[in-house]
Parts: structure tokens; sequence; C-alpha cells
């Protein structure tokens, strides 16, 4: 019968579909399969008795195939409410597994929940601080358009500065001739001791506005700018001259909040001058990379003296708005081009060649990548920015380290749970799911902790590192959608790992209690990974701090104790001017300025006093170039000027080498504008090519417009800006009555009684004048503002990151231990000391922390040496900013494995024999 | 149920239904549809109006019996509803009322 004979084949041919029977199993909808497979199969069987076995297949194939059809494979109407609610059931479960996991081990708990808590909290602040630095100055409509014009001077192919001003004749060929540029304005910043302004109060009576940022403005500030207005029409208030804007806070203080067409007189020096508020804008917020709290305008050149009416008058900085689409390399080229051609049209006097170019900045970028001279107010560091979103990621990798370790190793005892629900049937996908949900649930927690523990910290950190109380915003779409970017990503990569190890147990050695297949070799390597971060934030802030100390308390050339500053005024009277080669001065004044020093001379609280242009910390803005002919005739170099007075030397203790200081007894020094003496400091005499201070002495330098300056002494090379720059050459000449600064060396040991006797002889000679002082090394300490700020970021970071690192090492050695309970017992028992003990459990991770520095100590060394070079004086890296943290990471590590290990072997070997 | 519309292959797989009953599932209907019929059809455009029909309301499904010859699996039996036979219904009304006028018209054209 052929039943009979078809009979065998039926089991072989069953066995030849499985493939295809499998495949249709794979995309079929699960509601579906039965119905379907069943009929496929009858087809097949009837295909296999009536076409024989070949053809069936073929035919079965086939129809397989064509049920790879979008009604069947998207087809899920069937099932979907149950799987939801099956789903729903699930996740219930893996919830309730993950609350049950994390009450029932509570250390592995805990040490989760703060290790990813600190991490998140971390990496939430340093977004705040990130996103705070980026948002400088795109409050302005026209942020994106904006640029600031630069200047590049050269000087016989050198560059010797590059300035955030410009001249003047671009902003009028800005203005005038560029149909790409939209509009321009340009801004000058007045020093507030250089400017008395008063204002008229109800009675009418004149009084001094104190401490303030004061700039001219043209006509044209609020079409660049978008400060907002509180009173006045952006393009009316400077519709007419001397009209003034105010802050509110300005307005607030001195006008109780209506300020709107009071009068404001200002006074410097020069010219005195009435002004209408005719605007009050709101405060400048923080994130403006220049701040003001008056703005005058005038038209006219403010504050600079009509030298001559050319091109190459040195003005403010300069912004302007480009058109849609406008290139400003284009621009620049042709900024360029008409510097070239206005060169050639240039003062008949030779200024030994000096070229400029210029560059257009956006507005955006000022903050965090301009750092050139004169700039208005302490940018901010890219680098820094990014040093940090590296430290964040680092400290992020180290809690998610720990998770990941802890977890898996965790798992090794959850792994008879795992195989039970393995056999119950729990699919790879649903033991995924359990573990994610774990990670979410502790991510989820710790991202609370977290926000907690940012919204408590937030304050102090932000005074830590200067970050205004705004800079923390939560309610902000792209800050929620940062965080659960933030939860979402840290749950993947804490989750992932873990899930595939649990997923990947085999079922029936999992029940066994064994069969792990745990890649211990990863986990080695993480660890290893999280102890080379641990030190290089470790090293990264020795080697900031120490030179943060160094340059504290390096000698700097000049004294600091004891030295008050008293703020002259009326320094911008007297305008350097090229053609005049001096400074013009009000004999009045000057007169007024003697007496005071006079009376001060008469006081036993002080010491000495002199008075200076240019404090040292204060980059110097007065300078010319000269040739030294007696050691070459071509070359021309650039020294900055520094004005003094007699006592200018023995007050802030500079050191003659050679020559002699300037003297009363020679008339020639105070000299004019074509002869006078001068001091050079050694950097000066070094850059002009003398041999030594000595062969200085009584040589003579040119000026471009030929005048003859004769050496008369050398000077000690002091620190004029912070140890991060060189040396400045200097040279300084003898302005005996007035300048900017008044030096005092007080004599006294109480210190306020003699800052208060020196403020009354103060009241006395000035009675309006408000009396600014302050000390000389707190002036000098703040450029390091950044470097402290760095240096205390760092290591708080590293802090935390060691602290991190220890808490997953103290996990690691609890589960371990945990997990060798018996053994401990037995050694014990046997005899074993505490010490050996230590040793068995410590030696893999001593290892691994020497292997952790090995590896990351030579691309450390390279990247602090570039680091270091960018400051000029620095401390020597020697070895043992590698060696001490490497020390104190395995002593910290050994410590942290001793205490645990001591806590378990304290108790009884057979209580230890007993677990399980 | 005018609204609805069914397809010539839709209605085919409908009418099989009722008339196989309990003995409705996807390979027995393609083997009455090429008996009664002399029509290949394939078995998942089968399944798919099935399908297609159950979403409709004009058949409903349950779990049979399995056989040996199914490898152990159960047929998926469909029997027609009364929705079902109503739309069948209608559509052969509507298709004789207007069959009924088509001999007229063309026997008057005198072909």
């Amino acid at each position: 019968m052929p039943a009979q004979k078809h009979q065998p084949d039926l089991a072989h041919a069953e066995h030849r579909i499985r493939f295809w029977m499998r495949l249709l199993k794979w995309f079929c909808p699960p509601a579906l399969y039965e119905g379907i497979e069943g009929d496929i199969h009858e087809q097949y069987i009837t295909d296999v008795e009536t076409l024989g076995e070949r053809r069936a297949r073929r035919r079965l194939r086939w129809m397989v195939i064509r049920f790879f059809r979008p009604e069947i494979i998207l087809r899920n109407k069937f099932g979907l409410r149950a799987q939801w609610l099956m789903g729903w059931q699930w996740l219930k479960n893996y919830f309730a597994l993950a609350g049950r996991s994390i009450i029932r081990d509570k250390v592995t708990s805990t040490i989760h929940v703060l290790g990813l808590s600190v991490g998140l909290a971390v990496a939430i602040l340093i977004l705040a601080y990130v996103r705070f630095e980026l948002s400088y100055d795109n409050f302005h409509e026209h942020a994106d358009q904006t640029y600031r014009v630069a200047t590049k001077v050269m000087l016989q192919g050198d560059v010797i500065s590059q300035e955030t001003n410009t001249y003047d004749g671009i902003r009028t060929a800005l203005q005038s001739d560029f149909p790409e540029v939209k509009t321009a304005t340009s801004i000058y910043g007045m020093k507030p001791d250089g400017l008395f302004v008063r204002y008229e109060d109800e009675e009418k009576t004149l009084k001094p506005l104190e401490s303030f940022e004061a700039f001219a403005a043209d006509e044209h500030f609020f079409d660049v700018f978008s400060f907002p207005l509180m009173h006045g029409a952006p393009h009316k208030v400077f519709a007419e001259d001397y009209t003034a804007v105010v802050s509110e806070t300005l307005a607030r203080k001195y006008f109780g909040g209506d300020a709107m067409g009071k009068i404001l007189t200002t006074d410097d020096g020069e010219e005195k001058r009435r002004f209408t508020i005719t605007g009050v804008v709101e405060d400048v917020p923080p994130n403006s990379h220049f701040t003001f709290d008056l703005l005058l305008h005038w038209t006219g050149k403010p504050k600079i003296k009509q030298i001559n009416t050319d091109f190459w008058v040195w003005g403010g900085q300069l912004y302007a708005v480009l058109s849609n689409g406008a290139d400003p390399r284009a621009l620049e080229t042709k900024l360029n081009r008409l510097a070239r051609e206005r060169n050639g049209l240039k003062a008949k006097k030779d200024d030994y060649g000096q070229t400029s170019t210029f560059l257009l900045q956006p507005l955006r970028d000022i903050h965090l990548h301009s750092h050139l001279q004169y700039e208005l107010g302490v940018n901010g560091n890219s680098v820094e920015v990014y040093v940090l979103c590296f430290l964040a990621i680092i400290i992020l990798a180290i809690a998610w380290i720990n998770y990941i370790n802890l977890s898996t190793a965790v798992a090794i005892e959850k792994i008879k749970a795992v195989g039970i629900r393995k056999v119950m049937g729990a699919s790879r996908m649903g033991l995924w799911w359990q573990v994610l949900t774990e990670a979410a649930v502790f991510n989820a927690l710790s991202m609370t902790v977290a926000v907690g523990i940012v919204a408590l910290a937030f304050p102090t950190i932000a005074a830590l590192v200067h970050l205004p109380s705004g800079a923390l915003v939560w309610v902000d779409g792209k800050v929620l959608l940062a965080l659960l970017c933030f939860f979402g990503i840290s749950t993947l990569i804490s989750g992932a790992y873990p899930a595939y190890v649990i997923a990947s147990f085999y079922p029936v050695s999992a029940l066994k209690g064994k069969g792990a297949k745990v890649n211990v070799s990863l986990r080695k390597f993480l660890v290893v990974f999280q102890f080379s971060s641990a030190l290089i934030l470790i090293v990264v802030t020795l080697v900031s701090s120490e030179q943060l100390t160094f340059m504290r308390t390096r000698a700097l050339g000049f004294t600091t104790d004891r030295l008050l500053v008293v703020k002259a005024f009326n320094f911008d009277a007297e305008i350097w001017s090229d053609s005049a080669g001096g400074f013009m001065m009000d004999e009045a004044y000057a007169r007024q300025a003697e007496g005071f020093k006079e009376a001060l001379r008469g006081t036993s609280s002080v010491a000495n006093v002199a008075t200076l242009s240019h404090l040292p910390g204060e980059s110097v803005n007065w300078g010319s170039e000269f040739k030294a002919p007696s050691v070459d005739p071509e070359k021309a170099i650039r020294l900055k000027a520094v004005g003094v007075d007699y006592d200018f030397l023995k007050t802030l203790g500079v050191r003659l080498i050679a020559g002699r200081n300037f003297s009363p007894d020679f008339s020639t020094d105070r000299g004019n504008e074509g002869k006078r003496a001068v001091l050079l400091n050694e950097e000066a005499v070094a850059r002009l090519g003398f041999k030594d201070p000595a062969s200085a002495v009584h040589q003579h330098l040119q000026t471009y417009w030929g005048a003859d300056y004769e050496i008369v002494g050398v000077v000690n090379s002091y620190h004029q800006l912070s140890l991060k720059e060189n040396f400045e050459p200097l040279y300084f000449i003898l302005q005996p009555r007035a300048l900017s600064y008044y030096a005092l060396q007080l004599e006294a040991t109480d210190l306020s009684e003699a800052v208060g006797n020196v403020e009354t002889i103060w009241k006395r000679h000035f009675p309006d004048r408000p009396f600014n002082h302050f000390f000389l090394d707190h002036y000098f300490n703040a450029q390091y503002q950044s470097d402290k700020r760095f240096a205390t970021i760092a290591a708080v970071l590293s802090a935390l990151a060691v602290f991190i690192a220890c808490l997953g090492l103290y996990g690691m050695t609890s589960c371990a231990v945990a997990q060798r309970t018996k053994e401990i017992g037995i050694r014990k028992v046997l005899g074993a000391s505490m010490a050996s003990l230590v040793q068995l459990f410590s030696r893999d991770l001593v290892w691994r922390i020497l292997l952790a520095n090995l590896l990351t100590a030579p691309f450390l060394y390279v990247g602090i040496r570039h680091w270091m070079e960018s400051y000029a004086f620095r401390i020597p890296l020697t070895v043992w900013f590698f060696a001490v943290p490497l020390a104190g990471m395995l002593a910290l590590a050994l410590l942290t494995v001793s205490v645990k290990i001591v806590f378990t072997s304290r108790r009884n070997p057979v209580d230890s024999l007993k677990h399980e | 149920m005018g609204k609805e519309y069914l397809g010539e292959f839709e209605e085919l797989v409908l009418t099989m239904v009722g008339i196989l009953q309990e003995e409705a599932y996807g390979n027995a209907i393609v083997n009455e549809i090429k008996e009664r019929m002399g029509r290949e059809s394939n078995l998942s455009a089968v399944h798919v109006t099935l399908y297609r029909l159950e979403d409709k309301g004009l058949i409903k499904s349950k779990m049979g019996g399995a056989t040996n010859a199914r490898g152990g699996r159960r047929k998926r039996i469909f029997t027609i509803t009364n929705a079902g036979v109503a739309m069948l219904r209608a559509m052969k009304d509507a298709r004789m009322d207007l069959w009924k006028l088509v001999p007229q018209l063309k026997f008057i054209g005198g072909r």
C-alpha cells in the first residue's frame, strides 16, 4: 500500500522542513501561528503523498514565503490587548523584583545609589556651568551676525599686540562704505576713577556717583545690542547729543527708580559735560562679555584728543552686524585691503613700519575664545569648559563602572533565581527587561537624589566658581530633555552589560548555582580604567594646586607687604600723545596731588609714598617702539611705559641693578617730548640686545618721531603680569606729580587704623572725591581667580571620584568576601592571620592599581607638560606628582579592603563555616 | 450592511465558509475552491482574506481539533456569522436585481 510505503518517509520529510517552519514561527504573530502552521503542514503531508517529497518541499517553501506579507506579519489584533496586559503584568513584576532586591541587599543598593547620584549630580552641575558659559551674549537679537573688529599690530614682521579695540577710521568705513554691514557701533570704556560723575539730588546739590562701569556709546548702540530698555525707546534714547542711559540698579540707587530726565554731570579732567538721562536699561545679565551701569552719548571723539583727523586714531571696541549671508572672512579681506591703501597715505613720520590687520570675532565666541589685550571683562576659557566636560564624563564613567561591576558580581548570588525563572519559561528578552528595569529604578532613585544634591549644593558651588544663581534652570524644555537623556543613557550604560550577563546564564548550570560566564577580565579592565581615571583627576588636582601656590608665593620682584593703593583720579586728563611725545597736565590738580603726598609723608603710619601710572597686575597700555642705535640701527622693539615718581623704587621695593634712579638733581630727567631720561627693566635691556645691564646705562634710545631717550638706570624685572605671562619689557618715565595710583608703604601694624588715617587725609585734600583703596597683593592675586577656581573644582571632583571609586571597591570586596566566607573561616581555623587575609583579597587589587598607573602615567605626563606650557613660570613636573597619588591610592584601596576583611574575619570562624 | 463592500475573492471565501460549516479552515477552503470552481488559490491569500473577513465581523473563528497530518497543530475553524449570512444574501439579491435587467437590454439589442 502506498500509505505504508510513505509512512517512514514522513518523519524524515517533517525533519526536512524544520528550518522553514522555524522561519514561519519567527515572522508569524504567535496568535496566528498555530492555525497557519497546521494548514501548511497538512498541505505538505498531502503533497508528499501525491506529488513526492521534492515537489512538496518546493511547494511548502513557496507557501511559507507567500505568508511573509504585511497582512500577516503586522497583524497583531488578536493578541494585542492581551500582550499589553501581559507586558504590564511583567513590568509590575520587574518593579517588584527591583524593589525587593533593593531592600534585601542594602549595602549594594546604597553603594549603587550613592555612586550614581554623586556622578549624576556632578554631571548636572557641570552641565549647568557649561550651559551658562555657552550662553554668553546669545540674548542679543543679532547675536549670530554680530562681530567685533579686533586689531593685530605687526612690527617688522612680528606680532606685537592683538587688541580688542580698533581704529576710528575703521568704524567710519564700516558705518558708511560696506553694504554688507547692517549697522555698527563703537563703545569706549571710561575708567570710573578717570571720570568724575555727579548727579543732582532733590535739593539740586551735586553728589558723586560711586563704583560704576561707564561706556561712551554712539547712536547705534541699541541697534547692535538688544539690552532691554525699561524706559525709553531703543532708537530714540541717543537721538540727541549729551544723553545718557543708566542701569536699573543705578536708577534705583540714586534716583529712587525715577531717573528719566534727570541730569548727570561728568568731569574727566579735561572737559565738563551735562547729560540728560533718556533711558533706563535692565541690569546687564551676567552672561554678557561686558557690563555697564552708565552709557554716555555725545558726538565727537569720546575721550580722545583730536591729535589728527587721520584714519589711524585708536578708538574703542567696534561691533558690526552683518546682513544675512554676508561672509565675515570676505569683509576681513576688504578691511585689510582698505588698511593697506590707507597705510600708503599714512602720516609723514615713519613709525618703524608698523602695520595692522583686522580680525572679525563672532560676538558669541568672545567670552570663551578671545584673549586679547584690553578685554572688557575676565573672559572664560574654552579649554576649561572642555576639561570640565571630560571630567564629568570620567566621574560618570567611574559611577557606571561601579554599577556594572557590582551588579554583575551580585548577579552570581542571584544565579539560582535566574535559573528558576529560565526554567519557568522566562525569555532572554524578559530577563533583559528585568535587569534593565532594575537599572532604571536605581537610576531614577539616583536621579532624584542627584537633583536634590544639586538644588541644595548649588548656592555653595555657585559662590565657589563665581556662577550667578540664575545659571541653574530646571523648568526649561532643553534642560528637562537633557535630564531625561541623562537618565536614559545612564540606565542603558549601567544596565546593558549586567543584563547581557544575566540573560546568558545557562538554565541548568544556573540552577546548580554555577556556570555564570561572567567575563572577569572585562571587570578587571573596568577597575583598571577606574583607577586610571582617579589618577588623572588626582594628578591634575595636585599639579594645579601646587602651581597656584607657586604663583601666589613666588617672589614677584616687588614688595606686596602692607602696600596700600589709593586710586587717584583725573589720570585720563593726561593723554599720551605721539605727536606731543608727552602728557598734558592740569596744573591746579597737580598741586593738589602734591599736597596730598606731602601730607602722607608726614604721617607716622606711612613709610613711603609713590605715584605710578600702572600697577603690577595691570596690563600696561602705554608704550612705543624704540631702536637702540648703539646695538642695532635697524631693529625696532616695542616697550611698554610706566610713569613713576622719584620714590617708586623705594616704595615698591624694586631694585636698581645698574646706573642711578631718577633724581631731582638732574633737571633733564623729566625732559620733554624730544629728550628725556628713562629707566629700563632687565627684560627690556635683553630684548633691545644689550649685553648686560651695566652696558646699557648712558646708552640712547630713539623713537620713530626722532626723540632721544637716555637710559640712566636698569632695574630688576618684576612681574608686571601674572606668572602665566613672561616678564614685560618696560621703561619707566618720570611723572613726579600726578598719576593714576598712589602706592603707600604702610608702617603700622594695625592696618585698618592706618587706612583710616589715610582716608582722613584724603577727605581733607579731595573732599568731594570717593576714597577707593585696596591692598596690592589682593589686586595682584585677583589675576589667579580663574586658576584658583579651576584648582578648587579639580580638587572637589577628584575627591568625589576617589570617593565613588572607593565605594565601588568596598562593594566589590564585600561581594568577594561574601562568596568566600567559608574559605575565610577555614583559613582562620587553619591559623591564617588577619594580614594574610588582607593580602589574599588585595593582591589582585594592588596589581591593578599599579597597572593603571603604568598605563596612564605616560599619557598624563605628556598632557600635563603640554598644559603647563601655558604658564611662563611653572613648577618642575617631578616624579612626586605621580608617586604621591599612587601611594595614596594604594593606601586608600588597602584601607577599604582591610575594613571589610577585618569586619568579616572578626566573626567566629564557626559562624562563617555555617554560612549558606 | 450596505456600506460594507466585499471584493470578489472575499465573497468567494465567505461563501465557502458558509458551505463548509464546521469544516471551514484554511486548507479545506483552498481545496473546496479548487474542487468547485476549478480555481487555484494560494493558502496565504485565503488566510489573509479570512482574517480580513473576521475583522469585518462576517465570520468568527475558534480553534478546533488537531490531527496527525497537521503535526499536532489545531485547526482554526471559521464559521459564518449572521452578519456574514446577511451580507451574502444582500449581495446575491443585489446581483439578482441587476441580473433581471441584463437580458432585456441584451436581447432587445438583437445580437
